[in-house]
């Protein structure tokens, strides 16, 4: 019945460090009798530990992609590996089995992110419990997390209750329950105030520094700025792929580039 | 491990909906129940020997034997398992006035014996400080009239006259039913039995012998071994194949409406949980695609949906199991055939339990296998983005609009018929229990006309008189003169022989000429010369006649030509009658009427009346009531109440679930029609009207389609038992159905108007245009916000 762990992720990155590598992904819909082409020839590679930020505009595929990259939707053709072993082509069972441990995934804001039936301390413990754990270790992880997040004392609701920017940082929980190497969040501060926004974003440095890699497709600028790298996308192509300079060193003021 | 994690999000799920699950887990039991409730009865109905046998631990053998043989160590001999300590048996009369019916005495002790241990239905078992009092069988009890406390004569052999009182009455598997089983039976303590029969001379002795194997050659054998080790003939034996068929009973009819109901129970069950899966599926699509996204396997979620409705459909064929095992001891005590026994339910073999339990679970397990199916199919990225709902806008909402109809309904209604295939699916959910609760109804109402207007099956005479012995004219006379008696008709029964068939067939003359019995016919006319007769449906199936053709008879010794003129409803003689004239017999010779029909006035109830007329004829009349199929109405009716109930809840059950599933597609929709300048009370208006106008065309539907259904039922049911088509009228109780259609649509819009309103409005009473916090069908809360 069950097939062996997929490979990929299996425990370190590819040899030359690459942990999520593409090349040439596609991914086409039908629409209105025809083909739209959400993601085209997409060629990226991203290291352990590093954080990357999408963005671009509405339909620029940012949110298509993340879902080809999570393995909820199959690329229509190109390849991508996942440390080092190959990932466009497995099975939705084997996708199933690479969440559990090594890519958390996380949606927007307004989406459901969390098991309505489910408190936000059984949604936490769930992915623990089916990657493996046994009910005391997931109860502590839950405590954890919940602790650290300020949400200790809503582990006995459901999602329900919670504000958006409460049931945003439980779904992060979730996510980062069992420290996957890969994590994937769209959008993850969309439509939260500020003072929520800054809370998500605390949690994802807090992960990245852990040395988890991030994918974060993102609209806000601000947001963006806390990764290592930033890549543009316009009409499914990347456009424009550039580190961010720590600060403090950034680039020294002169002539640009163009005059030399 | 998935397992566990599988555990977990069922027992959130449960909690989360809590009356879904216990719903449908209701529905499971009611049906197992109900089937085993009516296989029982059937059982019980078809061989109630069976049951009674094992719950008195009855004989197999009956061995009369000669008074003081020594039976010590027969249940020693090859093939017996056990014997019962020898009873004395005296042949005895029982005197009721004019009636004297032959008994048996049976003495036994105060104490309950280890082997065919009569069940007492009403009063108490013999007692030593009762010495006068006796335990008289219910079949002769019930065809004798006789209660707890009634006093009787009995006449021994040797003449000895004896006054006894009734003190209990009870059941027993080692006879048949008095008085196609004769003599009765009447238990007497060992002193009664002394002074019936002195020294017991001319006594029996009865041994009861329980077989090791019930074989059709074992009661002979076990015969022989007992004559060649006592050493004496048996003088006579009784072998439990002859009480089983004599028991078998024509009280089917009861157990195959239950059955019949209870097949509709399950296709409606069946109906029931599909719809409820698929709901739930629908309404955890969201859920169902993030375990996906956290690692659950397609086949993972397949089975945990499939663990889920495997569980409840199991919790609910338990408790059906343990609720039929208590009914099935409850309700005989509360509850009484025509003959005034108790309602049988048989034991059922182990087989035809586990066909009824692994029946419901397999098809709840299919029902819940197709829908889990589905949602493993789900797309993980459902998380994402809900399928909007597809489909046009009806033409009618189109022309509504145009007409200038109020926008809420137009709105509504182009909501409701927007997707035409779960619109079709939501009206037949509602459509079939209606229509089935339709049937239920009119099936009440034939059976109600059976006893307000017994005329309607040609039983408008409530009891008959029998003359005996002489001064029978004049007491005919005084009987058909009483204030009591609206109208006697003179009778006559012969059974008479098919021509050129095996078989006889019941030939009665009813009434005169001048004044026919009232029949109720269905067909062509009354008779209206001695030389014309009018037939039930069944006989006239079995002569192969139509109406007009004619038919010879042999009554008593002679023969007689009838032309049938008519054909008539007559419940008697199982409905093989031919009903002809008295003026017949005349021509033939005078002939004196055996027995006389009696209509009484309205109002006058038909047991009282016939012991004042019995007690008014000095003796030469026996007056009893005629039976009627309406007599077994008490569990008919609780039955149909049940069957209403049942159904009830399934379509409620429809309609909770159409009802969330419209609420969840429509939900979006409400802040558009907020922003377009619907008030609250619109909105509300709107969404109840999408959900209403299916709810209303289906119980119109459902109510319509039953009507047709039952006119076609019950007349099927009624040729089936002898009655007759035409007992049912083409549209039957007009007014109880229409009510019940009528609460069945305000039912409809109530739950759809109180969902909507729910889900809509927020508590200032204005729209609440985020969806997702009020979504239908969301996990039920108490106040602190913890899942209830």
């Amino acid at each position: 019945m069950r097939s062996p762990a997929p490979a990929a992720l299996g425990g370190t990155a590819g040899d030359d460090g690459v942990l999520l590598r593409t090349r040439d992904l596609v991914k086409e819909y039908p629409a209105n009798g025809g083909l739209v082409r959400a993601v085209r020839e997409v060629s990226l590679d991203v290291g352990q530990g590093e954080f990357i930020a999408i963005m671009g505009p509405s339909g620029s595929g940012k949110s298509t992609l993340l879902k080809v990259l999570g393995g909820l939707e199959r690329a229509t053709s190109g390849r991508f590996w996942l440390g080092g072993a190959r990932a466009d082509n497995l099975s939705p069972g084997d996708w199933a089995r690479l969440r559990r441990r090594g890519v958390g995934v996380v949606f927007q804001s307004q989406v459901a992110n969390l098991v309505s039936t489910m408190t936000i301390g059984e949604n936490v413990e769930l992915p623990a419990v089916i990657a493996g754990a046994s009910a005391r270790q997931a109860r502590a992880r839950r405590a954890e997390l919940l602790e650290e997040l300020g949400l200790a004392d809503k582990a006995g609701l459901l999602p329900a209750l919670l504000s958006g920017g409460q049931q945003q940082k439980a779904a992060l929980a979730r996510a980062v329950v069992n420290r996957p190497r890969l994590l994937l969040a769209d959008e993850p501060t969309g439509n939260l105030d500020s003072t929520s926004t800054t809370e998500v974003l605390k949690l994802l440095r807090h992960a990245h520094a852990d040395g988890q890699a991030i994918v974060m497709v993102t609209h806000d600028g601000r947001v963006a700025s806390h990764a290592d790298r930033i890549v543009n996308l316009f009409d499914g192509m990347v456009c424009d792929d550039a580190p961010i300079a720590p600060p403090g060193r950034l680039p020294v003021p002169g002539p640009s580039p163009v005059w030399d | 491990m998935p397992a566990s994690a599988t555990a977990r999000w069922i027992r959130a799920d449960w909690r989360a909906h809590t009356g879904q699950a216990a719903l449908t887990a209701g529905i499971v039991a009611a049906v197992v129940a109900w089937l085993l409730l009516a296989a029982m009865l059937l059982e019980g109905a078809n061989s109630p020997w069976a049951a009674l046998h094992a719950r008195t631990r009855g004989a197999d053998v009956l061995l009369y034997l000669p008074p003081g043989t020594p039976v010590a160590g027969l249940s020693t001999l090859p093939g017996i398992e056990q014997a019962s300590a020898p009873a004395p048996a005296i042949a005895a009369t029982m005197d009721q006035g004019a009636i004297r019916s032959p008994v048996e005495l049976r003495a036994e002790p105060d104490t309950e014996p280890a082997m065919s241990a009569p069940v007492v239905i009403a009063g108490s078992w013999l007692s030593s400080a009762q010495p006068d009092g006796v335990v008289v069988e219910a079949s002769l009890a019930a065809a004798t009239r006789l209660r707890p406390g009634s006093a009787i004569v009995i006449a021994g052999p040797g003449k000895a006259t004896i006054a006894a009182r009734v003190a209990g009455i009870a059941q027993t598997a080692d006879q048949g039913p008095y008085p196609d089983w004769s003599p009765g039976l009447i238990w007497v303590t060992p002193a009664l039995a002394g002074r019936a029969d002195p020294g017991l001379g001319q006594s029996s002795e009865v041994v009861g012998l329980r077989l090791a194997r019930r074989c059709a050659t074992c009661v002979a054998s076990a015969v022989d071994e007992v004559s060649s080790a006592l050493g004496t003939p048996v003088q006579r034996s009784v072998s439990w194949q002859s009480v089983s068929q004599s028991m078998a009973a024509s009280g089917w009819l009861l157990g195959e409406l239950l059955l019949v109901f209870g097949v509709i129970a399950l296709a409606a069950a069946g109906c029931a949980i599909a719809n409820v899966t698929a709901a739930r599926a629908l309404a955890q699509r969201q859920s169902l695609a993030m375990l996906q996204v956290i690692g659950f396997t397609r086949g993972q979620v397949a089975r945990a949906l499939l663990a889920e409705g495997l569980l409840l459909a199991l919790a609910g064929t338990a408790a059906g199991l343990l609720a039929a095992r208590a009914l099935a001891w409850v309700l005989p005590t509360v509850t009484r055939t025509p003959g005034g026994l108790p309602v049988t339910f048989a034991p059922l073999p182990g087989g035809v339990v586990a066909v009824i339990a692994g029946g419901t679970v397999g098809a709840v397990a299919i029902a819940t296998g197709v829908q889990a199916w589905r949602a493993g199919r789900v797309s993980p990225v459902a998380v994402v983005a809900g399928a909007p709902p597809r489909g046009r806008p009806a033409r009618l909402a189109r022309v509504s609009l145009a007409a200038r109809c109020p926008a809420p309904l137009v709105l509504g209604a182009r909501d409701a018929f927007a997707r035409r295939v779960p619109a079709g699916l939501t009206i037949a959910g509602v459509a079939i229990p209606m229509a089935l609760i339709t049937v239920a109804l009119a099936c009440w109402a034939t059976i109600d006309g059976f006893t307000t207007d017994p005329g309607r099956i040609s039983l408008s005479a409530a009891l008959t008189a029998y003359p005996d012995g002489e001064g029978a004219a004049a007491a005919q006379a005084q009987v058909a003169g009483d204030h009591q008696v609206l109208a006697a008709y003179p009778g006559a029964q012969f059974e008479a022989e098919l021509p050129g068939q095996a078989g006889t067939f019941t030939a009665r003359a009813m009434g005169t000429v001048r004044d026919p019995y009232p029949f109720r016919v269905t067909r062509g006319r009354m008779f209206a010369a001695p030389g014309e007769a009018v037939a039930s449906q069944r006989l006239l199936g079995q002569l192969r006649l139509g109406v007009g053709g004619y038919v010879a008879v042999t009554v008593g010794s002679s023969p007689m030509i009838f032309q049938v003129v008519g054909q008539v409803i007559d419940p008697t003689g199982d409905g093989d009658v031919l009903d002809f004239p008295m003026d017949a017999l005349a021509a033939t010779g005078p002939a004196a009427p055996q027995f006389l029909s009696l209509v009484l006035r309205p109002g006058q109830g038909p047991s009282a009346a016939a012991d004042a007329l019995r007690a008014a004829s000095g003796g030469h009349l026996d007056v009893r009531p005629v039976a009627s199929p309406a007599d077994a109405l008490g569990l008919v009716r609780a039955v149909i109440v049940i069957s209403v109930v049942i159904l009830a809840a399934i379509g409620l059950a429809n309609l909770l679930t159409m009802t969330q599933v419209t609420l969840r597609d429509r939900l979006p929709d409400v802040g558009v029609l907020a922003a377009i300048g619907l008030t609250p009370a619109q909105v509300t208006a709107t969404l109840v009207v999408s959900i209403a106008a299916l709810a209303v065309i289906g119980v119109l539907a459902g109510t319509a389609a039953g009507l047709v259904a039952a006119y076609w039922l019950i007349n099927a049911q009624g040729s089936a038992i002898g009655l007759g088509w035409g007992i049912e009228p083409p549209l039957s109780a007009p007014g109880l159905i229409a009510v019940m259609a009528a609460v069945a649509v305000a039912v409809g819009t109530a739950t759809a108007l109180l969902h909507v309103r729910r889900s809509v409005l927020a508590r200032d009473g204005s729209v609440r245009v985020t969806p997702a916090a009020a979504m239908a069908g969301g996990p039920v809360l108490d106040r602190g916000g913890r899942p209830a």
